[in-house]
């Protein structure tokens, strides 16, 4: 359900990345937008990365259990 | 293929037959950096937050966990910077050997052109408020037709008398070229 969840996430901040993108690409006039657009890009390729590796990491079995014991205290 | 990167024609969409782009201006380089700094600003903030909890038992814990939100955060900001500096950058003034043209974005997908012949500027107003605009040199600039309209109003942009000059330049140009 959590890899649903984040898979959806994803997919929405990369139609931004595509969008933002696309944008520089298509109505940038000169130099600066395309210099811009390489930055986005290269730097959106790490978060990504950073994002998907990142969340391999958390035990996430060990988050949900702590969660539900807090709630049950509550 | 790197030409791209410093090198450029200038074209853009509904160039006319024998229209050459001289200028192309965009507002003052404080409001590039302003995002930057601000997003710089907030990534450090909270790397600082979370170095500071860094011993409590509840870091030890959900590290991991942490680490994941901060990135995510991190990657939402990335989209709202580049929001930001894709305004900046596709907000711009072209002008040409025959037309004056301010293309406004305002957002994704939301975008205002106005395109001004030369020969039909009557004048120009330059208008700088304020202590940082004195300093840095930047103002608003207001392009007047025939009639009393205003048509044309750009603001924060650098330099605001050179660029009057030099609009004033190419239109005594094209005058003289009839």
């Amino acid at each position: 359900m959590l890899s649903l969840i984040f898979s959806l996430f994803l997919v929405i901040w990369l139609v931004y990345v595509f969008v933002i993108f696309y944008h520089f690409i298509r109505f940038g006039i000169g130099v600066q937008p395309k210099i811009l657009s390489f930055i986005f890009l290269i730097g959106s390729f790490l978060f990504f990365i950073l994002m998907v590796f990142s969340f391999f990491q958390v035990n996430w079995q060990e988050v949900l259990k702590n969660v539900s014991d807090f709630l049950q205290i509550q | 293929m790197f030409q791209i990167f410093y090198k450029s024609n200038n074209t853009f969409e509904g160039i006319l037959e024998e229209e050459k782009t001289i200028l192309i201006l965009r507002k003052h380089i404080l409001f590039l950096y302003l995002p930057i700094f601000f997003f710089l600003f907030l990534v450090s903030l909270l790397f600082f937050i979370i170095q500071i909890f860094s011993s409590s038992v509840f870091y030890l814990k959900f590290s991991s966990l942490i680490w994941f939100l901060f990135i995510v955060f991190c990657s939402i900001l990335w989209l709202a910077l580049f929001i930001n500096l894709m305004i900046y950058s596709l907000n711009v003034l072209i002008l040409t050997n025959k037309r004056v043209i301010q293309i406004e974005t305002k957002g994704l997908f939301n975008y205002e052109r106005n395109d001004l012949e030369i020969d039909k500027i009557q004048d120009i107003t330059i208008e700088i408020k304020g202590l940082l605009a004195n300093l840095l040199n930047f103002g608003d600039i207001l392009i007047q037709t025939a009639g009393t309209e205003i048509k044309f109003k750009i603001s924060s942009l650098p330099r605001p008398l050179k660029v009057k000059e030099e609009i004033f330049k190419i239109k005594n140009k094209f005058n003289q070229s009839f």
